[in-house]
This record gives C-alpha cells, sequence and structure tokens, in this order.
C-alpha cells in the first residue's frame, strides 16, 4: 500500500466510510469513492496479473482505458466479472476479488510462468502442440485464459429498456469542447442533446480546474446545461455514447443508479464529436510494473477522490500536460521529480525537481515499482507517472467512415476534416488546452460573437516513441502481455500489416480494446518498417467504443417477451375447458384438452370420427382479395386456377414459390365475382400477402385489385365428424344446403356468419365464422350443445392424427425445400394450363421432370409408429437414402399405426416393401397410397 | 410434453396498468373497415368529412381514418358500418374486431414513446412498429393512442407492464 | 520451410528468436503464371497450395487486394463441422473436415482445430423430428450425427436456460461429435506459409482490375500491380467475386449481404461445445482464450460494407441471453461484419464459367470457413486438370438452369 488518502482534496464524503474487501482482505474507502480510488488510496497494489505471463498488475488509468484493474465483484450474494475499478462506485459491503490469479492477485502460482517467458513470444502458439494435437494441452490453455468467472447463479434481469430518440443536434462529450457547442448551439435555439460518460459534465476540467469568462469553469458548465435544457434539449449523464451506425444512427449506453440502465438508439442530424483524447504511456524497460500510472490518472484520482498514489514520485513526460499534475502532488505534500526529455520546458512548478533533456529508460523493483534509471542515474521513488503524449479519442468518427490524418505538431493522428458526417472538436481533434478547445467547440456549434475565453496555451508536446533498439522488455500492451520484442518479431515474420500484427499478437485486443497500446504498436512497426505512420495504417474502428453490458443491448425481448406467439380471442374459453397450450405457427393453440396428452389425443380423435369434434381454426389465414382484377391476380400467383370457381364455392390450391417449391396451400372462398378469401397456413399468412401484394404493384394493376389480412377479424370453429350436422342444429345453427366445399353468408342471432364446408379431417366438416366480438357467444352455443351430441373439443394434436389418416399433407413437414406439386400428385394444373403463373417455368426443368422424385406415399407398418425421421433405404446399390418418413402417428380409427413419406418414385411402387433405417436400427415397412381411410371421400358427405 | 406457463394475457377491455405518471387503458374498438383503392371515394362514400391521418397525428371525433399504405387505411367509426366488398373504385372489409386500442397518458407518456416507438415522425402512413409489434399509432387527448391486432395485444400489454417498472 | 516445433521454439527461444524467417515470401508479381488465384483468403491460399502440393503446380500466383486473411477468413465464428442433410454437401463438408483434422501436420502450423462437438438444438417435438431426419441422414453418408436427448444435452452445457421462464426449453438436437472450432487466422497463415515454401507467389496489395479474354479464352488478368499473363483465373475472393465475374459478362446467382458476429469479454471456461439454437438463430462457441464468439441471422439489407447495424444486434444478443441468462453479466467486446456471397440455395458455386479457363469458387454465403480445404483442394482440381472433381460436381453453376438445387436450408428446415 504505496497510495495514501489526503486529510482534504477531493470530494468523497470522508463522514461516511465503506468497508470492503480484496482477495479477502479488509480495505476502507469513503461514499464517492470508485473501486479504483479506493484501492489507491488504502488497498493493496497489485491488483491482478497480465494474461500471458502472469505478471503482477497495477492501476494503469482513470476511466473505461484501464487495462489492470479487472475485478470479480460480489455484492449480496451476486457477482459481476470483469468489472474495471474505475468505472464501478464503490458501495459498502462489495467483495472483490482479482481476475486469472490463483490463490489470489499477490500470489498467483502461475507467475513462475514469467520465468520462461523467453520461450513463449507472442505467437507461439502457432509453432507447437502439433505433435499431440491441440485437444491434448486445451483444456489447460483453456483453464489458464479467461479473466473472471461467469457466475452461474446470477441472472441478471431483462428489464433495460431501449429508447429511441430522434435528435437534431447530438453533441457527444460534456467537456470544455462540448459545452461550448451545445451552450451555443442551444442559444441558437437548437434543441440538443449533450452526453458524457461521467456521472457530471466538465471532462477534464472536473480534475484539472479552470476559469473560463473569469468565473469557476462549474459556472460555465452549469450555464451550458441549463441553455440546453431551456431550448428543449437533454443532459445524458453516466451514458457511453458507443457505437456509430448507418443513417446517423448511434447507440449509447445511460447506466443509472437505482433503475434499470438505458439502451440508446440515437438518429441524429447532426452531431459534434467532443470525445476528448487519451494519455499515452511511455516505453522504457518493466513499464508494465505496479506503481507506474498514466499521469493524468494519478491528477484525476487526487482531485476527485484525495487518494494519492505515492509519496515519492517520478514523472516522465515529453509535453506540457504533467506540469498541472506535478504541481498538485507537490502541494499535497509529495516529492516530485519531473523529468521532460525536451530541453526547452515550461519552469519547474514550486517544489517540483525539473531534469530536462532526460528520458527514462527503466524502471526496477521485483512486484512493484522502486526506482528508476533516468539517463544512466538511479533514482528512488515509489510511484512512477508517465505521460506520452495524447491520443485523441477519433472511433467514433472512424466508425462512420472517417479517415484520419497525422498532425506532427500534436503527435495524433486527428479526424480528416469532411471525411465523416460528424465535426470533431476540442483534443479528439488534437485541440490541446482549454482555449482551443472552447474556441473549436464555440464555432462548431454555431456560436455568434466571441468563444468563452480562458488563459493558457495550447500545450507543447514533443514525439515520443517506443524505442526499437531499447534493452530490456517494454511493454505495449499490459493486459495481453504484447512487448516491443513481439512487435520486432511479427515484423520480422512478415506480420506486418496493422491488421495481422494484431492479430499476430494480439495488441489491442484486451478488454481495453488497445487504448494505450494502438498508437504505440503501430508507431514502432512503423519505425520497424521504415514506413510513416499514415502509410502504417491503423486497424478498423468497430463498435463497441467500449466493452457494453450484454444485458444492456439484449434489452427486455426475454422470457414471454420473447418472439411471442399471437394469442387466439377464445383462449380463456379454451383454458376454461382444460385445454394445455403450445405454440403452433407462431400462434398459441390448444394442443389436447385435458392431462395425458397421448391418450387424450387419440380419445379426442377418436370421438372426432366417430360422432363429432369441434376446434378453433382461427388462425388459419383470411386474406381478402377484392376488385375486378382479382381473379386475374390469384390465377398468377396461385398453381390452381381460381378465375374458374363459381360464387359461393371453394377449391384447394397451392402458392408456388419462383423455383417451382410448394410454398403454401390452403383453400380459397369465392364470394362474389369480385371478392375471395385466401386461406394461408397460420404461419405464413404474412408472407403470403406480400407474395400476392408485390405481384398486385408490380405484374398487376392495383387500382383494380385489393387485398386485406383480416385474419383477426373473425373467429372460426370447426364442428367435424358425422354427427356434426345435428350438433350445430342443436346450436341453433341453421345449415344453409351446401354441397362439400361450398361457402355461404347468412346469420345467426343478427350476426354475420359465414359457412364453409370445407374438410381438413375427411369427415363432414363447417367452418363457422363470426366477427370476433360474437365468437364467445358462438363458443358458448356450442359447447352448450356439444356434450348432448357426444362431440368433443378437439386439439391441434387429434387434427393432426386426423388428417394424417387421410393423407392430407402438412407444408414444411410433410413437404421441404423441393417438393413440388407434382410430387404430392398434383401434375394436373402444370400439364393442363398454358397461362403464366409464378413458378411455372421451374416445373420443367430436367429435374422438375425426373420420375424418380421423392413423391408422397404412405407407410404401413406393424407394431409401433414408424419414428418420423427415420429414413427409406434404396432398394439397390449401395446403402443410401431414397426418402424419410415426414409424419407419422397410431391411427385410433385404423387402430394401428399410419405414416406419410417422401419416397423417391414412390408413387410407382405402391406395395413395395422397404427397409427404414433409424439411427442405426433396421425395420420394414409397406408403401401404400398416401390416404390411409376412406379414399373415396364418401364420409364427406355424412 | 409440459407446456410453458403463459402468465400474459390479452387484455379485456377496460383493463388497465397504472405506474408512476403513466396510465395504460385498453379499449375496444367502436367500430372500424379497412378500405383500399380510391380512398378519397371510400371516405366520400362511407364517412364523408373524416380526415386522413399520419403517425401520431391527432385523432379528432370519429369518424377519422388512419392511412396504412399509399392506398390502404383503417376508417374508425363510432359503430360498425356493416359494409364488406368492391364498390366502384374501392373495397371495404369489416375490422371492427381487428384491433384493440391502447391509451397512454400521463406525464410520463412521452417515455413510453421513446421505449417503443422508433422514429418517423412526420410519416404520412400510421402504421410502425411499436415495441417490435406492427401497429398504427396516433396522439389522442392526453396522449397516444396505440391500435394493435388483437391477437398481438396480449404481448404489448405485458411489454407494458414491465416497461412502466423499468423506466 | 523452417520447421515449428516445440524444439525449435526452445532452441530459437535461447538466441532471442532472431532466427525466425517471414512466414511467408512478400512477392512481386511476375509476367506469367501458370495460374493466378485471385482472393488471398483461406479459400485462395489452400488452392494454391493444393495446387503445388497435389498437382506439381507451383508457378502459381495469389492476388490480394489488401492484407490476406482480410476478408471472411477473419471474421467468422470459427466454427467446423459437416452436418448437413444432402449427401452431396456431406461430402463436400466432411471432405474438408478430414482434411482439418490433419492440417496442422500438414501445414505444420498449428490452427488449433478443437473437435469439442455442435449441438444444433431444438425445443419443439416438430423441430427434434427435422433433428432426427437430419441425424439419420448423417449417419447414412457415413458422418458422425447423433440424436441427443434433453438429459444429455442439458449436461454438455450446463448453462443452458432450464428456468421456468425460458421462452424455449431445449428438447435436445442434433449432435456432432467431430465438429467444433479452429483458428481462423491460423488457417491463413499457415496454408501462405505451406504454400509460399513450395514456390507459390503471394501478392499482397495487389487488386484485380480486369481479366483479359481473347478467343475466348482467359489470357490474363489487369492488376494496380501491372499485367499478369496466365490462362487459368480461379476466382475466390467471396463477395467481390460476382463483380469480378461480371467483368466477363458472367451473372452469377448471388447476394451480398452482412453478416455481423459478436464477442464477449473473456471469461474462465464455461462453454465446452458449438450450439446453434434453432429457436432462437443464435449460435455461439467459447474461443480458447475465453471470449463467447457469437453469431445469428444476416443483416437483411445487401451490402458490401463490412459493417452491420443495431437491430440484426439486438436480435442476435437478446436470443443468446435468452438461452444464457447468465450471459447477461458479460459486456460485448468486439463486433464485427463480413461480406457474405449469398446464393438462392444456399449452396456454393464451384466451376468454370464464362471463357475457358476461369473457374469460381464462390457463394459460401455463411459458411465459408469450415469448408477453406475442401474449397482449396477442388478448385486445385480444376485448375490443374480442367474437370470436376467428383465432390464438386454438383456445385455448379449448371445445377439452376438443370434445376437441381441442393437447399440445404430448406432441406433441414435451418437457416444456414
Amino acid at each position: 500500500m504505496t497510495g495514501w488518502r489526503h486529510d482534504s482534496a477531493g470530494m468523497v464524503d470522508r463522514d461516511r466510510p465503506l468497508s470492503f474487501t480484496f482477495d479477502g482482505q479488509p480495505c476502507t474507502g469513503f461514499a464517492g469513492d470508485t473501486l479504483a480510488s479506493a484501492l489507491l488510496a488504502g488497498g493493496p497494489r497489485i491488483l491482478g496479473r497480465s494474461f500471458k505471463y502472469h505478471r503482477p498488475r497495477g492501476l494503469w488509468g482513470m476511466g473505461g482505458e484501464e487495462p489492470n484493474a479487472i475485478l470479480d465483484v460480489t455484492e449480496n450474494g451476486r457477482t459481476l466479472p470483469n468489472v474495471r475499478a474505475t468505472t464501478m462506485v464503490l458501495r459498502d459491503g462489495m467483495a472483490l476479488r482479482s481476475v486469472n490469479a490463483a490463490p489470489d492477485a499477490a500470489r498467483d502460482r502461475l507467475g513462475l510462468i514469467d520465468l520462461a517467458q523467453r520461450f513463449l513470444p507472442a505467437g507461439f502458439y502457432y509453432k507447437t502442440f502439433m505433435a499431440l494435437g491441440w485437444m491434448r494441452w486445451e483444456p489447460m490453455i483453456r483453464r489458464m485464459a479467461g479473466l473472471g468467472v461467469l457466475d452461474a447463479d446470477h441472472h441478471p434481469p431483462a428489464d433495460a429498456p431501449s429508447m429511441t430518440a430522434e435528435i437534431d443536434l447530438l453533441v457527444i462529450g460534456a467537456g470544455p469542447a462540448g459545452l461550448a457547442a451545445a451552450r451555443a448551439a442551444a442559444r441558437a435555439g437548437r434543441a440538443v442533446w449533450l452526453v458524457d460518460e461521467a456521472a457530471e459534465p466538465g471532462g477534464a476540467l472536473r480534475w484539472r480546474g479552470g476559469e473560463i469568462d473569469g468565473a469557476p469553469w462549474q459556472a460555465f458548465a452549469r450555464d451550458s446545461c441549463q441553455a440546453v435544457t431551456a431550448a428543449g434539449g437533454r443532459v445524458l449523464t453516466d451514458t457511453v455514447l458507443w457505437g456509430a451506425f448507418d443513417h446517423g444512427m448511434f447507440a449509447a449506453w445511460e447506466r443509472r443508479a437505482d433503475r434499470p440502465d438505458r439502451h440508446w438508439r440515437l438518429r441524429a442530424r447532426e452531431v459534434i464529436l467532443a470525445a476528448g483524447a487519451i494519455e499515452r504511456p511511455l516505453w522504457f524497460a518493466n513499464n508494465d510494473l505496479p506503481g507506474v500510472m498514466s499521469s493524468e490518472a494519478a491528477l484525476h484520482y487526487l482531485a476527485l477522490y484525495g487518494a494519492v498514489a505515492g509519496r515519492r514520485i517520478v514523472i516522465g513526460c515529453a509535453g506540457d500536460a504533467p506540469y498541472a499534475t506535478a504541481a498538485a502532488l507537490a502541494a499535497a505534500g509529495c516529492q516530485v521529480t519531473l523529468v521532460d526529455a525536451r530541453s526547452e520546458t515550461p519552469p519547474a512548478p514550486e517544489g517540483v525537481t525539473l531534469r530536462r533533456a532526460a528520458r527514462i529508460t527503466r524502471a526496477h523493483g521485483h512486484r512493484e515499482v522502486g526506482a528508476v534509471t533516468v539517463e544512466g542515474v538511479h533514482l528512488d521513488c515509489d510511484t512512477v507517472l508517465v505521460s506520452g503524449g495524447f491520443t485523441p479519442s477519433v472511433h467514433l468518427h472512424c466508425q462512420a467512415g472517417g479517415k484520419l490524418d497525422f498532425d506532427p505538431r500534436t503527435d495524433a493522428l486527428i479526424p480528416r476534416p469532411g471525411s465523416a458526417p460528424l465535426l470533431t472538436v476540442g483534443a479528439a481533434c488534437g485541440a490541446f488546452g482549454l482555449a482551443a478547445a472552447l474556441a473549436g467547440g464555440h464555432v462548431a456549434g454555431g456560436g455568434a460573437g466571441p468563444a468563452p475565453a480562458a488563459s493558457g496555451a495550447v500545450w507543447g508536446i514533443a514525439p515520443s516513441r517506443p524505442d526499437p533498439k531499447a534493452r530490456g522488455r517494454v511493454w505495449i500492451d499490459p493486459q495481453n502481455d504484447v512487448t516491443l520484442k513481439d512487435v520486432k518479431l511479427a515484423a520480422q515474420e512478415g506480420y506486418r500489416s496493422v491488421e495481422h500484427l494484431k492479430r499476430y499478437t494480439t495488441l489491442g485486443m484486451a478488454t481495453d480494446q488497445g487504448r494505450s497500446a494502438n498508437f504505440a504498436g503501430l508507431a514502432a512497426m512503423a519505425a520497424l518498417t521504415g514506413q510513416t505512420i499514415p502509410e502504417t495504417g491503423t486497424t478498423t474502428y468497430r463498435p463497441p467504443f467500449t466493452p457494453v453490458p450484454l444485458s444492456v443491448i439484449g434489452g427486455m425481448r426475454r422470457g414471454e417477451g420473447f418472439a411471442p406467439p399471437r394469442r387466439l380471442r377464445l383462449e380463456a374459453q379454451h383454458r376454461a375447458l382444460g385445454a394445455r397450450f403450445r405454440e403452433y405457427g407462431g400462434w398459441l393453440r390448444p394442443a389436447h384438452y385435458g392431462t395425458d396428452e397421448a391418450k387424450a389425443a387419440q380419445a379426442e380423435a377418436r370421438t372426432a370420427r366417430q360422432t363429432a369434434g369441434l376446434y378453433d381454426a382461427s388462425p388459419l389465414g383470411k386474406i381478402e382479395v377484392l376488385g375486378p382484377g382479382a381473379a386475374e391476380l390469384l390465377d398468377f400467383c396461385g398453381y390452381v386456377r381460381m378465375s374458374t370457381l363459381k360464387p359461393g364455392r371453394a377449391r384447394y390450391g397451392f402458392m408456388l414459390s419462383e423455383t417451382g417449391i410448394v410454398f403454401d396451400d390452403g383453400v380459397v372462398l369465392r364470394l362474389a365475382e369480385d371478392r375471395f378469401i385466401v386461406s394461408a397456413s397460420s404461419g405464413h399468412v404474412g408472407s403470403v400477402r406480400m407474395i400476392l401484394e408485390e405481384a398486385r404493384q408490380d405484374r398487376f394493376d392495383p387500382a383494380r385489385v385489393v387485398l386485406h389480412d383480416v385474419t383477426a377479424q373473425w373467429t372460426t370453429l370447426t364442428a367435424t365428424g358425422p354427427a356434426s350436422r345435428a350438433l350445430l342444429g342443436g346450436a341453433g345453427i341453421d345449415l344453409p344446403d351446401l354441397p362439400h366445399m361450398g361457402v355461404a353468408e347468412t346469420r345467426w342471432q343478427g350476426v354475420p356468419l359465414r359457412i364453409a364446408r370445407v374438410s381438413f379431417t375427411g369427415d363432414a366438416s363447417w367452418e363457422l365464422s363470426v366477427p370476433a366480438r360474437h365468437g364467445a357467444a358462438l363458443q358458448a352455443a356450442l359447447e352448450t350443445a356439444r356434450a348432448g351430441h357426444g362431440a368433443c373439443w378437439v386439439g391441434l394434436e387429434a387434427v393432426m392424427i386426423l388428417r394424417a389418416e387421410k393423407g392430407f399433407i402438412l407444408v414444411g413437414k410433410d413437404t421441404d425445400g423441393i417438393t413440388m406439386p407434382q410430387d404430392l400428385g398434383w401434375g394436373g394444373p402444370r400439364d393442363r394450363r398454358q397461362d403464366e403463373y409464378f413458378g411455372r417455368r421451374s416445373l420443367f426443368t430436367p429435374e422438375a421432370m425426373r420420375p424418380d422424385r421423392r413423391q408422397l406415399v404412405g407407410l404401413e407398418t406393424s407394431g409401433a409408429p414408424l419414428p418420423t425421421g427415420a429414413h427409406v433405404l434404396a432398394s439397390d446399390g449401395p446403402r443410401r437414402s431414397a426418402g424419410f418418413v415426414t409424419s407419422s402417428c397410431h391411427s385410433p380409427t385404423l387402430d394401428r399405426p399410419v405414416a406419410l413419406a417422401m419416397i423417391e418414385g414412390g408413387r410407382s411402387r405402391i406395395g413395395q416393401e422397404v427397409t427404414v433405417f433409424h439411427l442405426g436400427t433396421l425395420s420394414t415397412a409397406r408403401i401404400t397410397d398416401a390416404c390411409a381411410l376412406d379414399p373415396e371421400g364418401a364420409r364427406l358427405h355424412g | 410434453m409440459d407446456e410453458r406457463d403463459w402468465t400474459t394475457r390479452t387484455p379485456d377491455p377496460g383493463a388497465t396498468l397504472m405506474g408512476e405518471g403513466v396510465t395504460i387503458r385498453c379499449a375496444a374498438e367502436s367500430g372500424a373497415s379497412l378500405v383500399s383503392g380510391d380512398l378519397d371515394a371510400a371516405i366520400a362514400s362511407l364517412a364523408p368529412g373524416a380526415p386522413m391521418l399520419g403517425l401520431l397525428d391527432e385523432v379528432p371525433e370519429k369518424p377519422f381514418a388512419l392511412r396504412i399504405a399509399r392506398d390502404r387505411a383503417l376508417l374508425c367509426t363510432d359503430a360498425p358500418l356493416g359494409q364488406e366488398g368492391w364498390r366502384d373504385g374501392f373495397a371495404v372489409s369489416g375490422a371492427d374486431d381487428l384491433f384493440l386500442v391502447i391509451e397512454i397518458t400521463g406525464a410520463r407518456r412521452d417515455e413510453i414513446r421513446s421505449a417503443c416507438l422508433g422514429g418517423g415522425v412526420g410519416s404520412p402512413s400510421a402504421a410502425t412498429l411499436f415495441a417490435g409489434q406492427g401497429a398504427l399509432v396516433a396522439t389522442c387527448p392526453g396522449g397516444l393512442c396505440v391500435r394493435v391486432e388483437a391477437p398481438q395485444a396480449a404481448a404489448l400489454w405485458t411489454h407494458l407492464d414491465r416497461l412502466i417498472a423499468a423506466l | 520451410m523452417q520447421r515449428y516445433s516445440a524444439f525449435s521454439l526452445l532452441r530459437h527461444g535461447l538466441t532471442g528468436h532472431r532466427g525466425w524467417r517471414p512466414a511467408w515470401a512478400k512477392a512481386r508479381p511476375r509476367a506469367a503464371y501458370d495460374a493466378v488465384i485471385v482472393g488471398g483468403g483461406g479459400h485462395g491460399l489452400a488452392t494454391a497450395y493444393y495446387l503445388a502440393k497435389n498437382h506439381g503446380i507451383s508457378r502459381v500466383a495469389v492476388l490480394e487486394k489488401g492484407w490476406i486473411g482480410g476478408g471472411n477468413t477473419g471474421r467468422n465464428t470459427t466454427a467446423v463441422r459437416s452436418n448437413y442433410f444432402y449427401p452431396e454437401s456431406v461430402a463436400l463438408y466432411d471432405l474438408s473436415l478430414r482434411l482439418y483434422e490433419r492440417l496442422s501436420r500438414a501445414l505444420n502450423y498449428n490452427v488449433m482445430l478443437s473437435q469439442r462437438g455442435m449441438l444444433i438444438a431444438a425445443h419443439t417435438p416438430a423441430q427434434m423430428e427435422i433433428c432426427a431426419r437430419i441425424a439419420n441422414a448423417m449417419q447414412l453418408n457415413g458422418v458422425d450425427g447423433h440424436l441427443m436427448g434433453a438429459e444429455e444435452a442439458v449436461r454438455r452445457i450446463p448453462l443452458l436456460n432450464q428456468t421456468a421462464d425460458a421462452r424455449f426449453r431445449c428438447l435436445g438436437g442434433v449432435w456432432q461429435g467431430r465438429a467444433g472450432v479452429a483458428r481462423h487466422d491460423a488457417v491463413a497463415w499457415g496454408y501462405a506459409r505451406a504454400a509460399s515454401a513450395l514456390g507459390v507467389d503471394i501478392i499482397e496489395n495487389c487488386a484485380v482490375t480486369g481479366l483479359d479474354v481473347q478467343g475466348g479464352r482467359i489470357c490474363g488478368v489487369d492488376t494496380t500491380l501491372g499485367r499478369i499473363r496466365t490462362e487459368r483465373v480461379g476466382l475466390a475472393a467471396a463477395g467481390a467475386t460476382p463483380g469480378l465475374a461480371a467483368l466477363t459478362g458472367v451473372r452469377l446467382p448471388i447476394h451480398t449481404y452482412a453478416l455481423q458476429a459478436f464477442v464477449s469479454e473473456p471469461v474462465k471456461p464455461m462453454l465446452d461445445t458449438v450450439l446453434l439454437y434453432l429457436g432462437t438463430g443464435t449460435y455461439v462457441s467459447q474461443s480458447d482464450k475465453g471470449e463467447l464468439v457469437i453469431g445469428g441471422g444476416l443483416d437483411r439489407v445487401p451490402t458490401h460494407g463490412q459493417r452491420g447495424n443495431l437491430p440484426a444486434q439486438e436480435t442476435v444478443i437478446s436470443g443468446l441471453l435468452e438461452m444464457f441468462p447468465a450471459f447477461a453479466q458479460l459486456k460485448l467486446l468486439r463486433q464485427w461484419a463480413g461480406v457474405v456471397d449469398v446464393v438462392p440455395d444456399s449452396s456454393p458455386v464451384i466451376g468454370p464459367v464464362g471463357p475457358g479457363g476461369l473457374y469460381v469458387n464462390c457463394g459460401w454465403g455463411t459458411g465459408g470457413f469450415k469448408a477453406i480445404p475442401a474449397g482449396g483442394w477442388l478448385l486445385a482440381h480444376l485448375l490443374a486438370t480442367g474437370a470436376h472433381h467428383e465432390i464438386s460436381r454438383p456445385f455448379d453453376l449448371d445445377r439452376f438452369a438443370r434445376g437441381r438445387l441442393i437447399d440445404e436450408a430448406a432441406g433441414s428446415g435451418i437457416a444456414h
């Protein structure tokens, strides 16, 4: 514990101490601390171990860029893995655990790996693990990899709402540049959304301080935020803008303390990026030791939390930025030595020893830093702060397609103006320094008059680079353990493009996404390959800007809210009758009534066949096709012509895809010359309607034919079976004299009633449709009459048995992606029709004309029903599949199994015995006609 | 096979959800028809003077029409029109029970809107996705009125119930 | 070629690794080659390797407009498998899987093949019936397919959602034990190194701008680094192949879409197989580094942009969390998209097109990584002999005219 708590600096509440543990050791902090500030002020220095070599790691930074202080946090018995100590607020009772270290960070056993480091360079695993096979080593490697541990019992709730907003002006970042831009725009009357990832606006002003327009910066920040809200805009704090997508869409993650986090989709007409910049490290031997920290972070911790990094501090730099840090630390009572690589520097701050034209070449220490070597001179210290310049946070600019240019003056890659649909200001575009940031933001926000004024010049910076000739181990990526030697090795072996460098060495692929590593890596590669930085280029910037919880992106779509099925209007009535529900075709429907599924389905099917059954057919699609052009449209879109259908009649038909494949089947009712109702299978209504709609708009005159999907307008109840006519009479329904496949519009108790005599069961069947608000009354009437006629309610499992007995197909179950109508015995229209219809051409390809295509047949067997999905073997030649079982069940009517199958050349093989294969077991069956019951259809007229 | 427990239900007309600063009520449609084709002729014939409304437009007293597509709209009336079929240049289909109407009122209704509506303010069509479900969305006194097809109302209702707690 | 092994790693380690030579030679184009392959991804590099290895043809150039392996080979979710329905597909993908099984030794480059198994999981009886159909098809095609029940599935994947609130209850599914994952970059680099060692020229930062045709035959390619004479050209450039073929008037039935993939922050091992869940359409595995690698359906807007948008992300990730509620503890670390060339029947197009001497290997859509060794093997066969290998014949472009589609998605009932 080298850090300490200043007795008054910072904004923590010293009257509210908090207790927590780290790797089991008790620690304390204050309300207002983050985990990082509390650990810095009073916890151990070693917070974790690096990924590959398991070297000790300490706190580096202050925000999302933190590569080392990754912890598993347990609170109230629930653990969250991979928490950044820098971004999580401390609460009483938290238990923190270091990751990837056993038994703990201080005593990690695998730290011994570092002794073998010379044999474990970047990519070493590509060169070995081959002789015995990778899988021999993989379990061990997997256990050594990974950071935190997932808490298997912790199921975070799915309660993050997804919010959408359309915005006039989005300002990303509420530092001085962002505040100035937002204020200027708001004063001009624009509705501005100002977004910042910190809890308060201000950006770096919060720890650097400063006067704006002669007053403390807080007044300026307050004034700007008030201007924004007064003009109808919004200030979102604790909100990370993490992704730029097409057409001005941005994604943000809003963290809230006592409510669920929120996912924001912001569609912005105009965007100003003021995301600031992130400090770079310096590169010298053993720069990864705990105690080596970002200089800006040290200032941040002192000013905001009163947490001081150490007492004997050396600051290495090549620019003006750390002078404020040096001054503040000296004023706090530390012994501070500033080591500036430049020969011309600002004056030394009070109480600070300044060495010019000097660089740190090596840090010393076993598990934390204890000294440095500066130009050959040994300096004892307990903390090393470093500042190698600043990398502008250009991520969102690049995500939006923007290009970067290298600016030697600021030693940074900055956005090329005009290359992306957003404007970058402040440190994000290399304007380092308060006055420059304010001026840039003011202009970008369309500010009239002078910009907010502040003193202080633009920061001077001299370039710092990793030196390819440096001796010792110099770290580029501290989490993934990528050193300068690894970059050299990558260059030497030809992995020279920045993407190859990244993938070969894993530089920049850690959880900090290379915040402090990417620039160094590309600069080192540039130096090694003799190229400039622009020539070397950068890796692709992609969302997320910082890791975002999956729970925020996943939102509330969970459980019942995930792909919810459609619900029947009469669901309550069915439940009252004991229905058990299951999802069919996107609808929740009764599978059977009563508890034992297998028995219920058989009993219901038997009753329906012998007496009568009732079922709810409401989900069957009802698409009205209206107008003088209706018949023409249906003739084109369907395989079976409907223009010859007379009003008052119904006809079964198919819809094909362009490749001639059966897409859907169903009955079309013709109610008038210019009015049809197309029934589509419940799961296909939307797609059938779109196929009709596309033809309507593209091929026909939309003024002559229109489509209305009225599926949900009608409740349809079907009565089927020999006693169904009597049952309907007993329910007070006056049945008109309808032939099979006839339809009539009539009334029942003053209410419109449409009756279609259509059968899916093979027995006499009447589909009764009433407007849904009258469905309950119809259902009640049928229920009242039911028992007296020996009928029962029938679930879908029973309906599937009844139709299987008749060989009626279910599209998608008995057909697949190559089934054509002729395979189902419906070759007639193909042979007879001369007019053009959807899919016609595909029915005449050589493949479509083959006689040995898979065809729908029945299979007869004794004993247990055949398993659906079993294959039928070819009768000769090498063992291969000649087809498969598509539907199979026990028939209560025939008291034996029935099955449907698609078998090559099946219809010409009726009567033949075949071998059936199921998971290695063989059995036999006989090919029969698909229809197992009443092939003449006599029962339809019962 | 065990069915999954479905705790959500289609709301009955009159059902209400109450949250902090927001009230959500389900109402039945008094009367509605889908009309397609020559919409001007349709309205002149069926409900003269009914305005054609787009996304988030304010609904007046009935009758009014919510535009769905270039040549399709939902004509909302005080009572079922009882008309079906093709007329001269347009078609009518009864849709009195197609939709349930969900009204969202209260001080926090804008947050609900933000959490459910993806954008498209100013669209001439009232048809959009509301919390991922197809819906017709307009403004009514005090808030939003959302028409969702009855089979999907249970899903939307449950989502709104959870949303009120999460916002 | 310097041998890679634990021993050589040790030896080089003692001398600071200064002795390792470039993995592949950075070649400049010569005036002429026996064969030119356009596209330096896994398929193109594998083609070059097998041309040299199987057919002794090494005067070959691989032309890559960027850096090798930078397209879909570097952007996929690394799954390898042969759990397909049609015999033609099984032959193709199992050839590939068998080559993968020997690949590290053959190339002397560890591609980290982990045959940890893959489950296509079902949650309805209807889906289980489809899984039975697929399992039987696999067994009859001589491939390890197994119909797994719910209990075994949950035992293998203990974190799968078993709560009362689960939208989908896993009933089991189709299991292939030999399926798994491999390290995608290593596959590209391994093939590049081995091909280069056999004399193939790998030329990066060289874009093809034209295909020269004379007398109905290919006679050369125009590139940003000059003109190259050759009589045999193989196009293996994924989403860019249709545009290149169009230069000779060939229209390929391909639409290009973005397919996104996602990676979480790494955690200790918790998922030991590859899983595709029919209910959500999301698939997931855990990399050796500990990151979850996640994918799902396409962004449904055609693009060459190599980036996707929020709606697809939200769908895939909500599907993942529905399957594994505990994963809501994790954070999204990286997201990217590949440019997938989708063919109407979701099967590749392999064979001659247009002028004589021009061949394509494309249309792999969302499933090209697992097929890299086979794609290379078969395109090499075409380039070397001018004729189809029996395994590639069914995938010729003429299948569309004949009507002999190999529609895996519809045939097996699963989106591919």
